[in-house]
């Protein structure tokens, strides 16, 4: 083996062993621009344009409110999709079939909305929210160097996390839902940030299937927007569904 | 620009500045590397059909759910978590892919074990790296020791203690080495005690056995073996059985001192089981000059000698293993042509696979229901719910073995290819719902090689098994005829290699070679064969001894034959000029159409004698230009050698790919059909790119391609496609590669560029497959949309990467999110004009999601990087399958655009219409109950109600209520022109007329209505002070709506109303 090559792997490895989890999670999140920004931010707005598969497009947006609220929308021809998560259960309305009335959501359907939840994403306060985090290491993406993380969540599913060598921001995560003993393995790969209230973004979010990157589908944020005007009511169960079971139990094994 | 936004943007630039000047980015040097080339994405067309060969198998049962490792003999683990439904791969981030031992922790089941490196020992084997271990249940692996062991048949965990685990290490198969025997460790892997020895540096373990109700006794075989190119041998001296009764600490060989009833030595293999249920129950099928299974009741002190029918004593070097069920001691499976069942203690056996492929190899029974049963051959994965009996194919593990691919130019084109042990088969490289395993197609048997279209009838094809077996097959009623060539009056047999060459010339359609020691030439497809060439090998008698093979077992198949042909290259700029590469190391050319040859292997600087030429290119470009790759793993050497002659051979310079990284043995070397700077290597261990002539090589990893053999390699050349054959995980497809033949130093020196490709074709649409449920694997079609190569010198992180297309008129047509590592990147465009504005109503109009395809022309694409601009164009072509012209193309644009266009216009009516209606209720309710303006207000609502359900179906409630309005009709019958590209029908050219003047009578309608009322009615909204109500004009609307797509913001909040 030639001695460059030789040198390379050996500052790769060591650059890698060299560092622990919790001082690579230091890193992504003063990277993103610190602990301080991070948490002063009460609210996310984000909204955008969807590029699926063969030239459908859609307009998306996303609502957060702390600690674990959120609301996603997707609209096509006037009519728009809503899945929310109130802290305790998750609704959802489906127009595009014939009904607007509000509907409880299906633990399937509900799993990447828990993820969305996370005001923070896993990595902040992780030990705090029951998360254990591993660094596994280098690795690569398409070739190209990242440093991997693997967040293991309270609820049992998994989020690998590949970091910019450079940067420290992700760049691709990869999440497995463990759904009654089956797993879904999804990939998103992140880029475009910018900062917004002091905090980087990415404006830029394409993803999909693990298997089938021929469905993946590219999401643009057009407008990232922080500390908008948002009230727990406005994720909150409509009145029509308010009979519903108070607490959405979601089953793992 | 506003306050806020200059900030962002201020902070933004602030952050790039720093970050571009931190040290990262000071003056690196250019790379060349994984990163570089990685960026194309690359599809898997499997296929799981014929999938390929099964080394191991694990699995565990818990909750009712049964978890399964499944080993492959080159294509990695194979992790199922619902009995087989669904697998995927786990082992694709590892250097190695040749799977010899997977173990499960019985205590532990999340901690699993493998052995990398088949123990299998056929000719073709590829190596493993040593032991590895998962602590998550497979998801990730870390190498814990055994590195050169090359080899691992099986490992054992003790059932009581997860850190006490043994390693049956086979060791190197081709050369001596010290890492092989029985292995413990005592401490979950971190360190290994080697516990049991052989005598000698070709002694290695054989299996190992234990049962899990007494883990401390340990039987193990060793096994004295070697492979060379030219020959076997299963057995010497150092082949015995032992057993431990320590948990491996000390060690007794089992002979005629201490036991009775074993054969004589001297031994080959010997495959070892314990019975589960009673540990004092143990057999071996023991390789010997009488060879059986041998039974001992009571733990090895006698042996009966049980059944020795012809399949028990079968090619014990590959069969050596023995599965007896978990419960009862009587029932025992033996892996072997057939899979055979005992159920009388070994006393006879029964072929139970009739169905299946066969060559069995391991088996596992579910312990809780011995009904269950999985098995692993050469074609697969098998499932067996009745004990045995009737087998399930799991078309689901796309992990098949090709040796060679070749690809013919039909559209889309199909490929073709041998596997190990697999048959011969074509396949679609791209089908409407993609590649099932019915698109694959068997067109031969035995073992394939080379397969290729008859050059000169594209109605036949050339296919072989093993040995030279060639025969020429009609591709469609398979019809096949042998032409073989044969023997002269008083000659041997001739000596075609197990993997004979036959090459076509590019020269001539219809001309086929085909390489024994001599080179035979046929130009009548096969009708008849010249010879050629004298004997081209060195002809080394010591090389011909293969009814010698074997060992103690004689196993004399062609995979040992020797001195032979291995490949064969005609010039394409030069018909007299072929170049044949041998199996012992010869390379020879002929420059005068095979009058004379010279063998100019001498001339190749620091390469050892007798290495095999697993490739012999000729250049394309350069008639005294060729490429070779020798092959000396068959010597024990893993590493690469390639070399290239510009002089016809007589010198030859090393091309630096063990400098370069390159990794394993060297199979094939392939160059580009328009760049003679650029090769492809494949490798025991991957695919490496070349840009420079070989200067300098970079790994492809895309779309996590697995550390697979890359065995062959083709260029199609009109969809610049690279088509590679892997021995393990089937054939991938590199849709086109063209961005490699611009990845230059002057463009890798920029910062970014967008990159011209070749013309995008727009494929017409076109349905196909089927649902076949979970338990089946589909390769990737081709993409539709057009490509969008781009490079950049680094990640790109922070802030927008824009691609925009715009047409021949500077217009922008569409804006695409593009992917941002560094080197080549591709993003796609749909070639569609944003969808047509549709008016809301009880459903989505789905036909109408998609805007009309773009008509063929040269478009231009500008990639936007911070300040940076970059452009290239981009040139759309009709589908040169289409049947219609680009007239007719035009005709269906100008209706879909009509539609289209109506669509927009209906649903301005709609809005216009419901403004009018919503401003009539408003004012409505402002007024006292019994006030005649309230009245009248409704009343208008009402009418523009009604005239609104003309246009637009209105009934909820999310069942198949059939209401078509004008906007339902006209949605499907936007979908159904522009579904089809060619001229639409005449009748969808008037209903579209029709559809059209319905909508006039409705607006017109509407618009006589408020003619007539609105006047009236707004002079009394006037006297009691309350806004007119006004028709929103079209252009009016066109703004709002252009106002309404910008800002997608606005959606978050006025959704919000809606739901409350």
């Amino acid at each position: 083996m030639p001695q460059r090559l030789v040198a390379f792997l050996f500052l790769i490895s060591s650059f890698a062993l060299s560092q622990t989890a919790d001082e690579l999670i230091a890193k992504n999140i003063a990277a993103k621009g610190g602990i301080e920004k991070i948490k002063a931010i009460k609210t996310v707005r984000m909204t955008g344009k969807l590029d699926g598969a063969g030239g459908f497009t859609g307009l998306v947006a996303q609502e957060n409110l702390r600690p674990n609220l959120v609301r996603e929308t997707f609209t096509l021809q006037g009519m728009t999709q809503v899945q929310a998560y109130d802290g305790s259960l998750g609704w959802q309305i489906r127009p595009f079939g014939g009904r607007k009335d509000p509907q409880l959501m299906g633990e399937d359907d509900l799993r990447d909305l828990l993820i969305d939840a996370d005001f923070d994403g896993p990595l902040v306060d992780y030990k705090e929210k029951g998360n254990r985090v591993e660094f596994l290491g280098h690795d690569t993406i398409d070739g190209d160097d990242a440093l991997r993380l693997k967040v293991s969540l309270k609820d049992g599913d998994i989020i690998y996390y590949y970091l910019d060598p450079d940067t420290y921001l992700e760049i691709r995560k990869e999440v497995q839902e463990f759904i009654r003993g089956s797993v879904r393995e999804n990939v998103t790969d992140l880029g475009s940030y910018k900062p917004v209230g002091g905090v980087m973004f990415p404006f830029s979010v394409a993803g999909g299937p693990k298997n089938d990157p021929t469905s993946w589908q590219n999401v643009t944020y057009k407008k990232i927007e922080v500390n908008v005007p948002l009230e727990n009511s406005d994720f909150a169960l409509p009145a029509s569904l308010k009979e519903a079971p108070k607490k959405q139990e979601t089953a793992k094994n | 620009m506003t306050a806020s936004a200059r900030c962002t943007r201020a902070v933004l630039k602030s952050l790039l500045i720093s970050f571009l000047l931190s040290p990262v980015f000071a003056q690196q040097p250019l790379k060349f590397d994984a990163a570089t080339v990685s960026g194309l994405p690359a599809r898997n067309i499997g296929s799981a059909t014929m999938s390929g060969r099964i080394a191991a198998l694990d699995a565990v049962v818990q909750n009712g759910r049964l978890t399964m490792f499944v080993g492959s003999a080159s294509g990695g683990v194979w992790k199922s978590v619902n009995g087989g439904t669904t697998f995927k791969p786990v082992f694709d981030r590892q250097d190695v892919q040749s799977i010899g031992a997977v173990a499960i922790d019985p205590s532990h089941p999340e901690i699993v074990w493998v052995g990398t490196g088949e123990a299998w020992l056929r000719n073709s084997v590829s190596v493993g790296d040593g032991i590895y271990k998962s602590t998550d249940g497979g998801e990730n692996w870390t190498n814990v020791g055994l590195k050169d062991s090359e080899h691992i048949a099986k490992i054992l965990v003790d059932p009581k203690d997860s850190n006490t685990v043994y390693a049956c290490a086979t060791g190197h198969l081709w050369d001596d080495n010290d890492e092989r025997g029985v292995y413990k460790t005592s401490d979950g892997g971190k360190s290994w005690k080697e516990v049991l020895a052989g005598p000698n540096g070709s002694t290695g373990c054989g299996l190992i056995a234990m049962s899990p109700q007494a883990p401390k006794t340990v039987f193990a075989s060793l096994w004295d073996f070697r492979r060379q190119g030219w020959t076997f041998r299963s057995g010497g001296p150092g082949s015995g059985l032992y057993v431990s009764t320590d948990g491996g600490e000390h060690w007794t060989e089992l002979n005629d001192s201490n036991s009775k009833g074993l054969p004589e030595k001297p031994w080959g293999r010997v495959a070892v089981a314990v019975a589960p249920s009673k540990p004092n129950v143990v057999y071996a099928n023991i390789e010997s000059k009488k060879s059986a299974l041998y039974r001992s009741d009571d733990g090895g002190k006698t042996w009966n000698r049980e059944d020795a029918s012809r399949f028990v004593i079968w090619r014990p070097f590959y069969f050596g293993n023995l599965t007896v069920d978990p419960k009862d001691e009587n029932k025992i499976f033996k892996p072997d042509l057939f899979l055979l069942l005992s159920v009388n203690g070994g006393r006879s056996f029964s072929a139970v696979s009739q169905a299946a492929h066969g060559d069995f190899h391991d088996v596992w029974i579910d312990p809780n229901n011995p009904n269950t049963v999985y098995a692993g051959d050469d074609g697969g994965l098998w499932r067996s719910e009745d004990g045995g009996t009737r087998w399930k194919h799991q078309v689901n593990l796309p992990v098949s073995q090709f040796y060679h691919v070749s690809v013919d130019n039909d559209d889309p084109y199909h490929v073709y290819g041998g596997l190990q042990d697999n048959s011969s088969w074509i396949g679609d490289s791209s089908y409407p719902g993609g590649v099932s395993y019915s698109r694959w197609e068997n067109m031969f048997g035995g073992d394939g090689f080379w397969m290729f279209p008859d050059s000169g009838d594209p109605a036949y094809i050339y296919a072989e098994a093993q040995g030279g077996e060639i025969g020429r097959v009609n591709r469609f009623t398979h019809e096949g005829r042998a032409i073989q060539p044969l023997p002269e009056y008083g000659e041997k047999k001739l000596r075609f290699n197990w993997n004979t060459p036959i090459h076509v010339s590019p020269n001539e359609k219809g001309t086929i070679y085909i390489g024994a020691e001599f080179l035979f030439r046929s130009r009548d497809h096969g009708q008849s064969w010249e010879r050629i060439s004298p004997d081209l090998t060195t002809n080394d008698p010591e090389k011909q001894k293969q009814e010698e093979s074997g060992g103690v077992t004689i196993d004399n198949s062609a995979a040992e034959m020797h001195t032979s042909i291995y490949s064969i290259s005609e010039s394409p700029k030069n018909g007299q000029i072929i170049w044949v590469g041998t199996d012992d190391g010869n390379l020879q050319i002929t420059r005068d159409g095979a009058k004379t040859w010279t063998n100019v292997v001498g001339n190749v600087p620091e390469l050892p004698k007798f290495s095999w030429v697993s490739t012999i290119e000729a250049s394309r470009f350069d008639e005294s230009t060729a490429y070779a790759t020798f092959d000396r793993h068959t010597f024990g050497d893993m590493k690469p050698y390639a070399y290239k002659t510009t002089d016809y051979g007589k010198t030859w310079t090393a091309l630096p790919v063990q400098p370069s990284g390159v990794r394993g043995y060297a199979h094939v070397i392939k160059e580009d059909t328009v760049d003679p700077n650029l090769l492809f290597l494949g490798t025991e261990f991957g695919l490496w790119i070349s840009t420079d002539g070989g200067q300098r090589w970079a790994q492809y990893k895309g779309s996590d391609f697995p550390a697979a053999a890359v065995r062959d390699i083709a260029v199609q050349p009109r969809e610049c496609d690279l088509v590679l054959a892997t021995h393990g995980r089937g054939i991938w497809i590199i849709d086109d590669i063209s961005s490699l033949r611009q990845l230059k130093p002057d463009l890798m020196e920029k910062d970014a560029a967008v990159l011209e490709g070749p013309p995008s074709i727009q494929y017409f649409n076109a349905n196909g497959g089927w649902p076949e449920g979970d338990e089946s694997f589909t390769g990737l079609s081709r993409p539709a949309d057009a490509f969008i190569t781009y490079y950049q010198k680094r990640r790109h992180i922070f802030g927008d990467l824009k691609i925009e297309i715009f047409d021949q008129d500077g217009k922008l047509l569409d804006t695409i999110a593009g992917s941002k590592h560094r080197g080549l990147n591709r993003a796609t465009w749909s070639m569609r004009l944003k969808a047509p504005t549709v008016p809301p109503a009880a459903t989505a109009l789905f036909e109408a999601s998609i805007g009309p395809r773009v008509m063929p022309g040269t478009y231009t694409v500008k990639m936007t990087k911070g300040d940076r601009v970059y452009t290239a164009p981009l040139k759309l072509v009709l589908d040169p399958r289409a049947k219609f012209t680009v007239e007719d193309r035009k005709a269906q644009f100008d209706l879909a655009m009509k539609l289209y266009k109506m669509l927009d216009h209906m649903s301005y009516a709609t809005s216009a219409i419901e403004t009018v209606k919503d401003s009539a209720t408003a004012r409505a309710a402002k007024l006292p109950a019994k006030d005649a303006l309230r009245a009248r207000l409704q009343q208008l609502a009402d009418e523009s109600d009604k005239l609104r359900t003309k246009i637009v179906a209105t009934k909820e409630g999310g069942m198949i209520t059939g209401e078509e309005r004008i906007r339902e009709l006209l949605g499907k019958l936007y979908g159904n022109v522009n579904n089809y590209e060619g001229r639409p029908a005449d009748y969808e050219v008037r209903r579209t007329n029709d559809l059209g003047r319905e909508l006039e009578d409705v607006i017109t309608g509407f618009r006589k209505m408020t003619d007539k009322e609105l006047p009236a009615i707004n002079s009394g909204l006037q006297k009691k002070k309350l806004e007119p109500i006004k028709v929103l004009s079209e252009t009016d609307w066109q703004k709002q709506h252009q106002e309404e797509e910008g800002g997608a913001e606005a959606k978050a909040g006025a959704l919000r109303q809606e739901t409350d």
